[in-house]
């Protein structure tokens, strides 16, 4: 039997997919530095000059009672470095999406919330960048 | 020999379960609002020199509770300016609007006076959020609504 799922486990297991999963390695190779370019949001604040392409995984908000279906908001931000623009930013998204679909996490239902948002400049660091935004659903 | 129904029964029922259906679509809005709050208050499109704009963007279904909730972040704009010098921005207090019974809406507000400016200046969040939700935020309401008539 299998442990339950809790909050923190769903989101390890959002991230792990790009961070560490056999099925992420096609997407670390086209990253700036491998697994190294996979980060959280707080890594990603400490060290905001790491060379891209790089994705920043940032946890949102969790809706829902466990009771009934609880609902999981993470977005993945790719980031690249200033002259590169959006191109390499885009192609990603290709290796990134088969990544993510309903059966990729275990009893939970994965896939696009609002889906592929507008490209950005993060002005606080000077980078182009653009959100995938998802949608979890599961007993958590 | 004509085939007749008497129906009263039937629309009776069927006006029984309207207040349902809406309350399943509030459900639905509520949590569009918590994503579309998500993404104002996280969004990279400007610096947010003082924190002000980030923190205080809310969205509210409107309805009981919307004004509370525009209160709540003015209080949170007036708390984050009240004395910051990066520039001469205000917090500005959000009225909100009262829709008939049989209408819903969400209200994304950003309660500072430099809002519209953000909006024009090409580091809009209100506009974008919109626009990148507006499909969630039907698929919502109408699972909302799916879910209570099962």
């Amino acid at each position: 039997m299998s442990a339950p799922l809790t909050v923190r486990s769903v989101k390890s297991a959002f991230f792990s997919l790009l961070k560490t999963d056999s099925a992420g390695q096609a997407t670390r190779d086209a990253l700036a530095n491998g697994a190294q370019s996979v980060l959280t949001y707080a890594s990603f604040r400490a060290s905001p000059q790491a060379p891209g392409p790089m994705l920043v995984i940032r946890y949102g908000p969790v809706t829902g009672v466990r009771e009934l279906v609880r609902t999981f908001y993470p977005t993945i931000w790719l980031y690249d470095d200033v002259q590169k623009e959006w191109n390499r930013l885009n192609d990603l998204i290709a290796l990134i999406e088969p990544l993510y679909h309903t059966e990729s996490i275990a009893f939970c239902d994965t896939r696009y919330a609002t889906g592929i948002g507008e490209e950005l400049t993060d002005p606080t660091v000077n980078r182009p960048c653009l959100p995938l935004r998802y949608q979890v659903r599961g007993r958590f | 020999m004509p085939f007749t129904v008497d129906d009263n029964a039937l629309l009776a029922s069927l006006d029984l379960l309207l207040p349902s259906i809406a309350a399943g679509i509030d459900a639905g809005l509520r949590e569009a609002a918590i994503v579309a709050e998500h993404i104002m208050q996280t969004s990279p499109a400007h610096g947010d020199q003082s924190g002000a704009a980030h923190a205080s963007s809310f969205a509210v279904v409107l309805g009981s509770g919307a004004q509370a909730a525009a209160d709540a972040a003015y209080s949170i704009a007036e708390e984050l300016l009240t004395g910051f010098e990066g520039h001469d921005g205000k917090p500005e207090a959000i009225s909100v609007p009262t829709l008939p019974p049989d209408q819903r809406g969400i209200l994304l507000g950003r309660p500072v006076n430099y809002a519209l400016n953000l909006e024009k200046e090409g580091k809009a969040v209100v506009g974008p959020t919109l626009r990148e939700v507006a499909e969630f935020m039907t698929n919502r309401a109408a699972e909302g609504s799916r879910a209570v008539l099962g």
